[in-house]
């Protein structure tokens, strides 16, 4: 037997390193007929806010080779409904939960902090700073590391639940904002969120998505994610956890190796309902063909000739 | 709704750019399904990445061994589908979707089916409903649009069954068979003709739709229409298939194609 539990702070333990990510695994309970919740590592649910968020117009996705681009804009349904509706169903099936969450204002995501606080079966909370398809809120506060850090700093005094903090790979140096954010208190990174991209249609030469630009995903961004997920754990001393095109076992072991203490899955869900139980399968064989115990014995070993 | 792995079981061409698919599918996939639901199909072999997405497509006709899709080629995945090898193993999820709400067909109630080109795929599976439960043929009106003669699928069947009493019309936008012109020009003049009205059930480009579904509030029609809409997971958890609803509620204007429909009634859409 492998041990694949990890710890991302003494109270959060996951009995393994797979989460799903924010915003491609609904609030859990579409998932319910495929995969039994409470198996995963954490379900982390779609960006909540304080009220709920309409999103953007459609056209609002596109694919690109391995990958795509989507629009969506939080659309959410506020965090009222989501604690009447949908955390129950979480709690009943047991499963990890983290709340993915965002504000326009410092106050909003202070406010929501406050709320989520007083709530049992929440796990955890992970602030997305790094949207890029809402024009307030998100993105702003996630480019300049003293705007985030204050932020962190705000939310980190309105609650005691685990506090991730998940970045934004559209800026010219992660490391920074990633240690600010350390500085502030928050407990773990995860990264990245998506790539501002765009389509273009050749034939009406119109932009494809309403929006203009979108947030690219998928297994093209995996490279990035992998070398930013690197950076960020060499220089930081809280759990990293990382995101960005993850669509097998092997991938999920290379964020692993690069210091990475989770994962997270997202555009693959779609494909693949079942991917993420897939991934933790696979991690847990590739580990006992290697003897390895624990999984912690893997994480960082990434070996760099001098 | 399950996820499965199926057999590409036989492949015809019709024409220079639409194909049938036959797919094996578990057993109790033909007890489950609704006509008008559809299938999530992987365009890629297994551990491809690309293209990363399943493609939607429309559970056209059961059959004894699994059931057919009826594809256009449109761009690269459908390109990749139609030169797929017989035995090939395909990943699916389905069905999915609602299907049309076959409930509220009496067995004296007239109803018309509207196919605007590659839209027959869904239509033909609740003519096949409609056939299988003994639905008196008189009381079906099948309406087609299409650009042109070729593009006309599957019409020698269709006129097998006017000789069994469907009425079948025709709208070609060269005017090669049938009505020279639209669909609709068809419906409108249908509409003023019957006594009492029919329940319309439509799927087909969306200006088409668009159309059809005016007219019909105008005749005070009850009338379901099928959707498209791009998707990336098919059951509801992306948000990136969604259609605005007519609503007041500024809060939430979206109606998820993939789940909420694809088939919804004409009065509850922004048209
Ligand atoms: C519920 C549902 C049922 C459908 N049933 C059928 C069917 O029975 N037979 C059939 O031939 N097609 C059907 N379609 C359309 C089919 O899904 C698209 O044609 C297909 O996904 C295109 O894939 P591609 O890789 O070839 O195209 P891409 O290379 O991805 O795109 C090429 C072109 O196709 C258009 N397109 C892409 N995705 C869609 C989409 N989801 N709907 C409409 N246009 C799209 C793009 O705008 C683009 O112009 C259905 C769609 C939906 C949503
Ligand atoms: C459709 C879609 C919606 C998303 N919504 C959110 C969200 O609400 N909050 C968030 O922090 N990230 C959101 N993301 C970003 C993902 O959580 C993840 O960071 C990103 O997609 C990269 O991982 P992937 O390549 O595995 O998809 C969304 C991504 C997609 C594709
Ligand atoms: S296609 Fe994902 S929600 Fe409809």
């Amino acid at each position: 037997m492998v041990d694949l539990s990890i710890s991302l702070t003494p109270e959060l333990r996951l009995q393994n390193p797979v989460m799903t990510a924010s915003g491609t695994f609904g609030y859990g309970r579409e998932y319910e007929p495929y995969l039994e919740l409470n198996k995963l590592g954490a379900v982390v649910t779609k960006g909540l806010s304080l009220l709920p968020k309409p999103g953007n117009e459609p056209p609002r996705i596109m694919e690109t080779p391995c990958g795509m681009l989507n629009a969506i804009g939080l659309e959410n349904i506020g965090v009222e409904a989501f604690l009447s509706d949908e955390l129950p169903v979480l709690k009943a099936a047991q499963a990890t939960v983290v709340v993915n969450f965002f504000g326009e204002t410092i106050d909003e995501y202070e406010e929501l902090a406050g709320i989520m606080d007083q709530e049992t079966g929440i796990d955890a909370l992970e602030i997305n700073i790094s949207c890029p398809n809402v024009k307030a809120g998100g993105l702003q506060f996630g480019i300049d590391p003293r705007m985030a850090a204050s932020l962190v700093a705000a939310v980190r005094r309105r609650t005691s639940l685990p506090l991730i903090t998940k970045l934004s790979p559209n800026v010219t140096d992660i490391i920074s904002i990633a240690m600010a954010v350390e500085a502030a208190g928050t407990d773990c990174v995860s990264l990245i969120n998506t790539l501002t991209g765009m389509a273009v249609d050749l034939q009406s030469s119109k932009p494809v998505l309403a929006n203009i630009t979108g947030g690219l995903s998928g297994p093209a961004i995996k490279p990035i994610a992998l070398r930013m997920v690197h950076q960020v754990a060499r220089n930081v001393n809280i759990p990293v956890i990382g995101i960005g095109g993850i669509s097998s076992a092997n991938d999920a072991l290379e964020f692993l190796l690069v210091g990475a203490t989770a994962i997270q899955v997202g555009t693959c869900n779609f494909a693949n309902p079942v991917i993420t139980a897939e991934i933790a399968a696979g991690i847990e064989s590739f580990l006992h063909e290697r003897s390895i115990s624990h999984i912690n014995d893997f994480i960082g070993s990434l070996k760099i000739p001098s | 709704m399950f996820l499965f792995h199926s057999t590409v079981l036989r492949l015809t061409e019709i024409t220079p750019d639409t194909f049938r698919i036959r797919l094996s599918c578990p057993e109790n996939f033909v007890r489950q399904f609704i006509p008008g639901q559809f299938v999530m199909v992987s365009v890629a072999g297994p551990s491809h990445l690309d293209p990363l997405l399943k493609r939607p497509f429309s559970i056209c006709r059961l059959r004894s061994d699994g059931f057919e899709l009826l594809i256009k080629v449109v761009g690269r995945g459908t390109e990749m589908l139609r030169h797929m090898a017989i035995g090939t193993l395909l990943s699916l999820h389905g069905p999915l979707g609602n299907g049309y709400p076959v409930k509220i067909i009496k067995n004296d109630s007239r109803i018309m089916l509207v196919a605007g080109g590659i839209g027959i795929a869904s239509i033909i599976s609740l003519l096949d409903y409609c056939l299988e439960t003994a639905y008196p043929l008189k009381n079906i009106n099948l309406i087609l649009g299409a650009r042109t003669s070729s593009e006309l699928l599957y019409i020698d069947e269709f006129r097998q069954l006017v000789e069994k009493g469907l009425s079948l019309s025709i709208a070609t936008d060269d005017g090669s068979v049938g009505h020279y012109g639209l669909v609709t020009d068809l419906i409108s003049r249908q509409l003023q003709d019957v006594e009492n009205n029919p329940i319309i059930f439509s799927c087909g480009p969306m200006p088409m739709l668009t159309a059809l579904g005016k007219l019909a509030m105008e005749a005070s029609c009850p009338c379901y229409l099928s959707l498209e809409s791009r998707m990336a997971c098919g059951f509801g958890v992306c948000l990136g298939c969604v259609t605005r609803k007519k609503t007041k509620d500024e809060k939430h204007p979206w109606v998820k194609v993939c789940q909420d429909g694809p088939v919804f009634d004409v009065t509850t859409l922004m048209l």
